[in-house]
């Protein structure tokens, strides 16, 4: 329920947006540069979202990945827990967490050295590998 | 003595503790409860994929990990983190355990030599 209602609030917060960029310079041809305003911070917003990798590449990338991602039931320790599968995870999932990872927002110590020197390309080409592995239907029922 | 009578309340009793007993039973109605559905699906299966990850198949143990770092704040996000704060540990070994039992993901098959065989790559 929040959810849906965090992601309305998002989507005025949007539409508010291009109001504040032209609050300085307030005039008719910026009333025309609203929604190309609009538009460009949506394509910035969802850029990371929509890069899509090569899955080839991202097999030979992933290399180091699976020593780990690649073992049923191997084990995370001090905590313990379950290294998690990645086989049919969304490829914008995998993305936001190597990027988390790389900015140490989200505390992995093995994680952070793996992610830190992964380019953009190299991101996306291990997600689209990873992704590939299982088809996982949007929406789909069991 | 009537026997019948005594078998049949044992039988009930222990029917009784089952059904309260299955976590992924009790995960379930945990899943719809707290809205979890409206975003990773009825059965963990993402209904929009580009913004909310698969859950589906996952292992208890890591979800269990994870939604405690949500609770606890350890793993920031916006979302998550509200979404997390109410939830008791038995709600979260109940919601791990739900999760864990749908098909969906999948461990990442070893192939160590498979794409080496590829042409392109020497």
């Amino acid at each position: 329920m929040s959810t849906v209602l965090s992601r309305r609030s998002f989507r005025q917060c949007l539409s508010k947006a291009p109001d504040l960029v032209l609050k300085v310079n307030h005039n008719a041809a910026a009333e025309t540069m609203k929604p190309l305003i609009l538009v460009c911070l949506t394509i910035c917003l969802n850029g990371a979202a929509h890069a899509a990798g090569d899955v080839h590449s991202g097999r030979l990338k992933a290399d180091t990945c699976l020593g780990c991602h690649g073992i049923a039931n191997y084990q995370n320790v001090y905590p313990t827990y379950h290294v998690p599968k990645l086989g049919g995870q969304s490829a914008a999932y995998i993305i936001t967490a190597l990027q988390a990872y790389q900015r140490q927002d989200r505390q992995h110590p093995t994680m952070h050295s793996q992610a830190y020197d992964l380019s953009a390309e190299d991101m996306a080409d291990i997600a689209a590998y990873f992704s590939s592995l299982a088809d996982i239907e949007p929406g789909a029922q069991p | 003595m009537n026997w019948g009578k005594y078998a049949l309340a044992l039988l009930l009793g222990l029917s009784g503790t089952g059904v309260a007993a299955n976590p992924v039973e009790r995960g379930a109605a945990v899943h719809q409860e707290r809205g979890c559905n409206a975003c990773h699906g009825e059965a963990g299966v993402s209904t929009a994929p580009d913004q909310f990850p698969h859950l589906a198949g996952q292992y208890a143990s890591y979800l269990e990990h994870t939604l405690r770092g949500y609770r606890d704040g350890t793993r920031r996000h916006a979302v998550m983190n509200q979404m997390a704060a109410e939830l008791s540990d038995e709600d979260i070994r109940v919601l791990a355990a739900f999760y864990a039992a749908q098909s969906g993901l999948v461990t990442a098959p070893r192939d160590l030599l498979g794409p080496r065989r590829s042409p392109s790559v020497r």
